[in-house]
């Protein structure tokens, strides 16, 4: 019953945070810092991407051994993946740069769960980085 | 598909390519201690050297002086099709996600550009072939078909990255084309890739050696 | 028809023979060529013939050995008689093609293959069919009996003394520093060319000596694919080395002599180092030195005033190493040097290597079609004289200068240094006679 759960938890996280959503449904990544994109922006159904996943499976802040401090009914609002994640990787800090870290959050996650055989989000460039 | 064709489909293709080749010269290095011992008679990196060395600089050697457009052309389209595979920005990314290290990147831009050249110098060559009569008497279908293999991964890859025409198909013939040009390469002429180096080192030190002569 | 037409084609030893040359080289090179057609604009065959795409020596591989292996020998006569027309009518083993394959693939090679294994099947132009009987019977491509050469030595010694005193023809002397070796043609139809060189010899004070038998440094063997036979002259002439203790085996002014002596020979009679067993030099090495140290003197008033120019002799120059040698004698000589282009290394053949000479007159046609190449690379330089160290060179050269009207004259180094040398005092001989030597350029060769 873990989506049950989970819409129940994310009912809650909406009834209380309800700015939770502001972007609602589609919002244009665009990485802070980063110049010269090499590809056109992901349009990020975000969303569609909380009603089936944890906001802080996302809105991460591992320790080093991978443990993630946030659980999942925090505040998470205006939490942005450059906060910790610098454009290029800082040596000695065990972080992804930030284009990496994108790569990694969104792909990472739809390899896991076509291995785990649910139905999920695309893998190649351009199903994400679509031109127009 | 992309999941097969990017995992164990690609682990097949690089394993035969490399596997391939490694075979290919451990067989040929055999096969020349038993019946070529004349090779090492006058064996000399010197003139091996400087016999590769002249093929490999553009307008190196008296032949390509002979036809400097097509020698040109030959250059750029090797250059090219070495450089761009290894070096996108693309490809990179997901050796960087896979295994956390990967070459330097070059601007989409600029592998944009040298596809293009890739595709033209490819044409270029075809009709070479078509067009020249001593080229033509020896060209059989399986060297078209060699130069078209050769072209497909790059016209697909283009086409994907401009996102023309249906992105999933050209992507998975994009993927397909270049682990069967992988696959090919260390059985056909394309072997050249390495023997390159060994039959020019042995025309060098052949030439070099006792006489002095230039093999370019 | 004829009795050999009826005998079947012995696929067994075809078999055999590309079984034992399938190494790591020829499978190399026949997989990787990538039919660019480079090589074609190296082939003089292909520039003579209106670029004949035919001619082209990718072409001529892939016609020949490649369809060789496909067919895995299993081949009848047409074929055979086909492939000889291209190994021996459409190729001189020049090795220029060499240079301009990006693989550097070795076409010549290939091509001897093939000879060789036509050769198995007695399919050889007669030419070469009859002199490599001659080697196999009598050790040289010319079936002189020794007695008849030695002969013919004493002749010549004894002849030339009247012009140089002291004069001698040493036979066989034991522990002489050069061993002097010859182009059979020269004992049996042009004995003034030992006389020349007994002359320089002799002149330049060097302790030399002819040998009686392996005097015979060519190898037509070589080039009809015999190898067996092949070995014959060379292993007489190691042979003979190592046995008067020579230092060094002198080659005649001929190409292919010092090709199959220096480099191929080796090869022939077993020598797994590649190397002959007594160092191999060409006359112009020596006659270089001799100008070079002040052995041999020039005088200057018989200078050529004439241009001009020097035709390098494939097995010399590009398959031999010597090209600058020839090039450095020919100050002494002449005051107008035109070379031709291209040159050195990267010369073209003159159209009679590879045993075309000797092929006969049923080449001939051929044989000229295809010089036109080395006439017009003669005619831009405007030379009224060509050197050439190279007795195939000077007869193929002679034949284009009457085919294409060149009007230049042939000559070889050994004609233009016993011509122009001066002979020191001791050498003079004592009585004046009063008789004159037939000019030594006329009907001479080099």
């Amino acid at each position: 019953m873990a989506f049950g759960q989970l819409a129940l938890a994310l009912l809650m996280v909406a009834f209380f945070f309800s700015p939770v959503f502001p972007q609602d449904d589609v919002m244009e990544l665009q990485p802070e810092g980063v110049k010269n994109f090499e590809r056109p922006l992901v349009k990020f159904s975000h969303g569609k991407h909380a009603q089936v996943i944890n906001c802080s499976r996302c809105h991460h802040d591992y320790d080093k051994y991978g443990n993630n401090a946030i659980k999942g009914e925090e505040d998470v609002e205006g939490r942005h993946c450059a906060e910790c994640h610098e454009v290029k990787p800082v040596k000695g800090q065990n972080r992804f740069g930030l284009i990496d870290a994108f790569h990694m959050q969104c792909r990472g996650c739809h390899e896991r769960m076509r291995a785990e055989d649910k139905t999920a989000g695309p893998l190649a460039c351009g199903e994400c980085h679509v031109r127009k | 598909m992309y999941e097969f064709l990017t995992g164990p489909a690609l682990w097949a293709a690089f394993i035969v390519f490399f596997g391939g080749l490694a075979v290919r010269i451990a067989y040929l290095y055999g096969l020349s201690m038993e019946r070529d011992r004349v090779f090492y008679n006058h064996m000399d990196s010197k003139w091996a050297l400087k016999s590769i060395g002249h093929w490999i600089i553009p307008l190196g050697s008296a032949s390509m002086r002979q036809q400097p457009i097509f020698s040109i052309v030959v250059f750029i389209f090797h250059i090219c099709l070495l450089v761009v595979p290894v070096f996108l920005f693309a490809h990179n990314m997901l050796w960087s996600e896979s295994w956390g290290v990967s070459p330097w990147s070059m601007p989409d831009a600029v592998a944009d550009v040298m596809t293009m050249l890739v595709l033209a110098s490819g044409v270029f060559l075809i009709l070479r072939r078509i067009a020249r009569p001593e080229v033509r008497i020896l060209t059989s279908a399986w060297d078209y078909t060699l130069l078209i293999l050769t072209l497909l991964p790059f016209i697909t890859g283009f086409l994907a990255y401009h996102q023309w025409g249906s992105y999933e198909t050209l992507l998975i013939l994009h993927i397909l084309s270049a682990e069967v040009l992988l696959v090919v390469i260390p059985f056909s002429k394309l072997a050249h890739v390495v023997l390159f180096f060994f039959s020019r080192a042995f025309i060098g030190f052949e030439m070099g050696t006792r006489r002095g002569a230039r093999a370019w | 028809m004829s009795e050999e037409i009826k005998k079947p084609v012995n696929i067994r030893k075809i078999k055999e023979l590309l079984d034992m040359n399938d190494g790591a080289r020829v499978r190399t090179w026949l997989s990787i060529c990538s039919r660019c057609g480079l090589c074609a604009e190296s082939c003089f065959f292909y520039l003579a013939n209106n670029k004949d795409p035919k001619l082209s020596p990718a072409y001529k591989v892939k016609a020949t050995l490649l369809e060789l292996y496909r067919r895995k020998g299993e081949v009848d006569y047409d074929f055979l008689n086909r492939t000889r027309e291209i190994v021996w009518g459409q190729c001189t083993m020049c090795k220029r093609c060499s240079q301009f394959c990006p693989f550097g693939i070795d076409v010549a090679t290939m091509i001897s293959l093939v000879r060789t294994i036509c050769e198995s099947q007695g399919v050889v132009p007669e030419g070469l069919a009859r002199t490599t009987e001659n080697i196999r019977v009598s050790g040289n491509q010319m079936a002189m009996a020794t007695e008849d050469f030695v002969e013919t030595c004493s002749w010549m010694a004894e002849e030339t003394s009247e012009e140089i005193a002291g004069l001698d023809i040493p036979m066989d002397v034991h522990g002489a520093k050069y061993m002097y070796t010859v182009n059979p043609r020269e004992p049996m139809y042009y004995p003034q060319d030992i006389a020349m060189a007994a002359k320089i010899f002799t002149v330049a004070e060097e302790s030399w000596t002819m040998p009686s038998t392996g005097w015979d440094c060519t190898n037509l063997a070589m080039f009809s694919g015999n190898r067996a036979v092949a070995a014959i002259p060379v292993k007489a002439m190691y042979d003979k080395a190592i046995e008067l203790g020579v230092e060094k085996i002198v080659i005649t002014e001929c190409g292919h002599a010092f090709r199959s002596a220096a480099f191929e020979g080796p090869y022939f009679v077993g020598r797994r180092d590649g190397k002959p067993p007594v160092p191999v030099i060409h006359s112009v090495q020596v006659f270089y030195e001799y100008l070079r140290d002040g052995r041999i003197k020039i005088d200057p008033s018989k200078m050529l005033e004439e241009p001009v120019t020097y035709q390098d002799p494939c097995n010399v120059s590009r398959n031999g190493g010597l090209w600058e040698e020839g090039r450095k004698i020919i100050p002494y000589l002449a005051k107008d040097f035109r070379d031709m282009n291209p040159n050195r290394d990267h010369n073209h053949c003159c159209g009679g290597g590879g045993g075309f000479i000797p092929m006969g007159p049923e080449y001939k046609a051929r044989r000229m079609a295809s010089g036109r190449i080395k006439a017009e690379q003669i005619k831009a330089t405007g030379a009224k004289i060509i050197i050439t160290p190279c007795h195939n060179c000077f007869d193929q050269i002679n034949d284009l200068v009457k085919e294409y009207k060149l009007g230049v004259k042939v000559v070889s180094f050994k004609d233009l240094i016993t011509e122009m040398m001066i002979i020191p005092e001791k050498f003079q001989p004592v009585e004046n006679e009063e008789e004159m030597e037939d000019a030594a350029g006329e009907g001479t060769e080099g």
